[in-house]
């Protein structure tokens, strides 16, 4: 691009510059930088009209760029005394860095301008060593020391940022690998993606110094194309090293100073050898890799002629989306019994096998398989050519009928659709799952609550169905133990009668719930129970003294109201009495 | 040297970001992650073999949205099988295998994930049939190598009912019928066999661990180190899987093949669930 700069302060009445000899000059913008540092070479050519493009040398151990492959125009008019002056600077930019320490000189640098070559002086500039390291360094790491061209290669590239430090600040990683820093123009990965953070690491230097640096790093696999050295495409990383910074007003940090650095990889120790031409089998057509091939054919029961789509798939380690289709139509074993088109296959890659399909028709009916498909490929592990085989895929073929055309076209028209048997292929992915409660709902092997129901619910509800019919049994058959079981209910049932029934029967109702309640607890004849007998009873099942004394003094009291009659309150109470006894009664262990 | 426009960035404010990777805490970043990566993945679908390489960038984020998910905590089988497919279609067989078996310990029986699983393990380079008494007692125990876990407790629990209802219904009506007793009997054998099946599996997978390789030209070595001498003269590809034989020590792990025999690779190599 070329830019115009036109100053004039004066406004131009004639112009009669006199002619002056064309010049050239170079300025360095520093003659001293550190290993990395870009430092700017300016080259101006002064007084020519046509201008040729410098021709920078090569100086080995500098790398030396063009920045501009335009100059920058400058022209300037002067007028002084009434005397007209004009002068054009044609200005070209390099920039130059050295990733190593020492001496370098730039030697004269030629351009032509106005049919004479022009050459600048020779150049000095010095590259230091900084004190604390290296602050940009750019490597790559391979693998392997030797790959075959197509052989994948697992290179990481590393760059070591060493951390800016002023004082108290340190800038994080993030920081330093900020737009802020790093130029993303003249930034490039080559094949690698951008690389990120992994870590804070110590890298020591040839020279036994140590310093501390931010790691980055992106890893990727290469498959090299070319024999020699392995190629990673451009790398180069520019970056604003601080030199000073400062804190604005409202504290945040900002460049004040800082010194470009760009650096690039040095070649990696890797040799890419080229794919043998010895021993190279005739079917090889360039798969490099570990490959298996399959074969599929669809329909298997035909006639002469009729078109069987012959599906390969091949599978295996290597770069799959480069492997080329097998030529059928140079396998002899295939032509043989079968009309294969001459073209070159496509095919289809999907992540773990590419897929071709060509159509075939059996020339007789004599043909029995669609023999075994070999695949060769170079290995690049056995550095073998390795050839793998499909099975052979039995077809039954029959003669074609002879027809002419129109019958075909009628047979055609009226044919129904043949049903076909459906082949289902066990290849391929099945779908992902999209339901959100599917996906994001956490799952777990844990049993679930209704399960430890079940399994808790099913003994106990045999167990209490045994309970319940055992004792259902034992009450049917066991007199006694129906007896005990009911005496409770019995005598409340006759104090209840007692209450409604007439002042003399009342107290012999009450006593008889009170004997009948101790006969059924004991067995005992009901009703045949003496105030003597209930005692004696009472006595052997060694009932509580007090209760035995109370139940006497109730049936005392019971038989004097059954001969000596009581008012109605006192038979009302003597019937509240005999429940509290009945009661205390029941709490007794029989 | 610096511009006067460079003075004023504030190096704060330009970090670097990681697409794809922030981990989603709350349910509708995650339902919103689940989106990106399902798109990303039929994106990576429609642009199939037409365009590789931009597909493998889809599939790639679609990976690191399923990943991220997966970061995030959430433990679901179906989850671990998308991620699972995305490793398949990037071409990474041994991590594709690995999210499978963890899927599979979730949603044990799944349809979708046992296809393919089986199709992951069909790619597999190196088949290592398993050794005689190996491959006699899976014939015998065909019903508890053949079947999910899942499968295996449902029957437990269904024959445990059934045994139970019989005995209930024998208890009630007072049936002697041998038929009766024929049922309960093999309910209760069903039940204990179905359930010490699967007591050994979870018992096995709580205690034992597995792995799968992910990378390929593994070295099968005879000791913890590379000084030690190959087992075989054989490198191993990803997707092959193995057992454990004792934690891991160090950078190294002791593993079993399939075939009983056993050896040592780096711990970066393989992938352990």
């Amino acid at each position: 691009m070329i830019r115009t700069i036109l100053r004039a302060g004066l406004i131009l009445i004639a112009i009669h510059g006199a002619a002056r000899a064309a010049e050239i000059v170079a300025e360095l913008s520093s003659s001293t930088a550190m290993p990395g540092e870009v430092v700017t070479l300016t080259i101006t050519v002064r007084n020519a009209e046509d201008v040729g493009r410098p021709r920078i040398p090569r100086v080995s151990g500098l790398t030396i760029r063009l920045l501009n492959t335009e100059p920058t125009l400058h022209q300037q008019t002067l007028i002084i005394n009434g005397r007209v002056s004009r002068q054009v600077d044609y200005t070209w930019t390099c920039a130059i860095s050295a990733p190593r320490s020492g001496n370098y000189t730039i030697p004269p640098i030629r351009v032509t301008a106005d049919g004479e070559t022009l050459r600048t002086e020779s150049i000095d500039l010095v590259i230091t060593k900084s004190e604390s390291g290296e602050p940009l360094i750019v490597e790559v790491d391979v693998d392997r020391a030797e790959a075959f061209v197509e052989e994948p290669v697992k290179a990481t590239l590393r760059v070591w940022i060493r951390p800016f430090r002023q004082s108290d600040v340190v800038l994080t990683p993030e920081q330093m690998w900020s737009r802020a820093l790093i130029n993303e123009q003249e930034t490039r990965f080559g094949t690698f993606q951008q690389p990120q953070f992994v870590g804070q690491r110590v890298r020591r230097s040839p020279d036994g110094g140590a310093a501390n640096y931010y790691v980055y790093e992106s890893q990727g696999t290469i498959w090299p194309e070319e024999a020699g050295a392995l190629s990673l495409g451009e790398i180069r990383i520019v970056m604003q090293y601080p030199v000073s910074i400062s804190r604005d007003f409202f504290g945040n940090l900002g460049l004040q100073r800082a010194r470009t650095l760009s650096a690039s990889p040095p070649t990696p120790p890797i040799t890419i050898r080229p794919i043998p031409t010895e021993g190279r089998p005739p079917g090889f057509n360039g798969a490099v890799g570990r490959y298996t091939i399959s074969a599929s054919a669809t329909p298997t029961n035909v006639r002469v002629g009729d078109p069987i789509t012959l599906t390969l798939t091949i599978r295996g380690i290597g770069r799959l989306d480069r492997v080329p289709a097998p030529a059928l139509s140079e396998l002899e074993e295939l032509t043989r019994d079968f009309k294969v088109p001459n073209e070159s296959l496509a095919g289809q890659t999907d992540g773990y096998a590419k897929v071709f399909t060509q159509t075939i028709r059996a020339t007789h009916a004599n043909t029995r398989e669609i023999p075994p498909i070999p695949f060769v490929f170079f290995n690049p592990k056995s550095a073998r050519f390795e050839t793998s085989r499909s099975a052979a895929i039995p077809i039954t073929v029959r003669e074609a009928s002879q027809l002419s055309l129109s019958q075909v076209v009628e047979a055609e028209a009226d044919r129904p659709r043949a049903a076909r048997a459906l082949v289902e292929r066990t290849e391929g992915l099945v779908a992902n799952y999209v339901d959100m409660n599917d996906v994001l709902t956490p799952q777990d092997l844990s049993m679930p609550t209704s399960w430890i129901v079940m399994l808790a619910a099913c003994p106990i509800a045999y167990v209490g169905a045994w309970f319940l019919q055992r004792r259902s049994i034992r009450y049917r058959e066991d007199v006694r133990y129906r007896r005990r079981a009911q005496a409770a209910r019995t005598a409340h049932h006759r104090l209840h009668a007692a209450r409604s029934a007439s002042r003399n029967d009342a107290a012999a109702k009450v006593g008889h719930a009170l004997t009948g309640y101790v006969a059924d607890q004991l067995n005992a004849p009901d009703g045949a129970l003496t105030r003597d007998e209930v005692r004696r009873l009472l006595n052997e099942k060694v009932v509580d003294a007090a209760l035995r004394d109370e139940l006497d003094a109730m049936l005392a009291d019971i038989e004097q109201a059954a001969y000596g009659g009581m008012a109605g309150d006192e038979m009302r109470g003597l019937i509240e009495r005999a429940e509290a006894v009945l009661r205390r009664l029941e709490r007794v262990r029989w | 040297m610096v511009t006067a426009g460079s003075l004023a960035m504030i190096l704060l404010l330009s970090t670097v970001s990681r697409p794809g990777t922030e981990i989603p805490r709350t349910h509708q970043e995650q339902v919103e992650v689940l989106n990106k990566a399902l798109r990303a993945f039929d994106d990576g679908a429609r642009l199939g073999a037409r365009e590789p390489t931009a597909a493998r960038e889809r599939y790639e984020q679609a990976r690191l949205h399923f990943q991220s998910l997966v970061d995030a905590g959430i433990r679901n089988g179906r989850l671990l099988y998308n991620l699972g497919n995305c490793y398949m279609r990037l071409g990474q067989l041994g991590r594709a295998i690995a999210c499978y078996r963890r899927a599979e310990r979730l949603i044990p029986g799944d349809g979708n994930l046992a296809e393919n699983l089986r199709f992951a393990r069909s790619l597999q380079v190196d088949r290592i049939e398993p050794s005689a008494a190996s491959t006699a007692l899976r014939r015998l125990l065909f019903w508890h190598y053949g079947s999910s876990i899942r499968t295996r407790a449902r029957v437990a629990m269904a024959a445990y009912v059934l045994f139970w209802a019989v005995m209930l219904g024998v208890l009630l009506t007072r049936a002697q019928s041998a038929a009766w007793r024929w049922t309960a009997r093999t309910a209760a054998i069903v039940a204990v066999v179905a359930s010490v099946s699967v007591g050994a599996e979870t018992y096995q997978t709580a205690t034992s661990r597995e792995g799968v390789l992910i990378a390929n030209d593994v070295t099968l070595r005879k000791g913890n180190g590379v000084t030690y001498d190959a087992v075989f003269d054989h490198a191993f590809s990803e997707g092959l899987e193995f057992s454990l034989v004792e934690p891991p020590r160090g950078d190294w792990l002791h593993i079993r093949l399939p075939d009983g025999k056993s050896g040592w690779i780096r711990s970066d190599q393989a992938e352990l669930f």
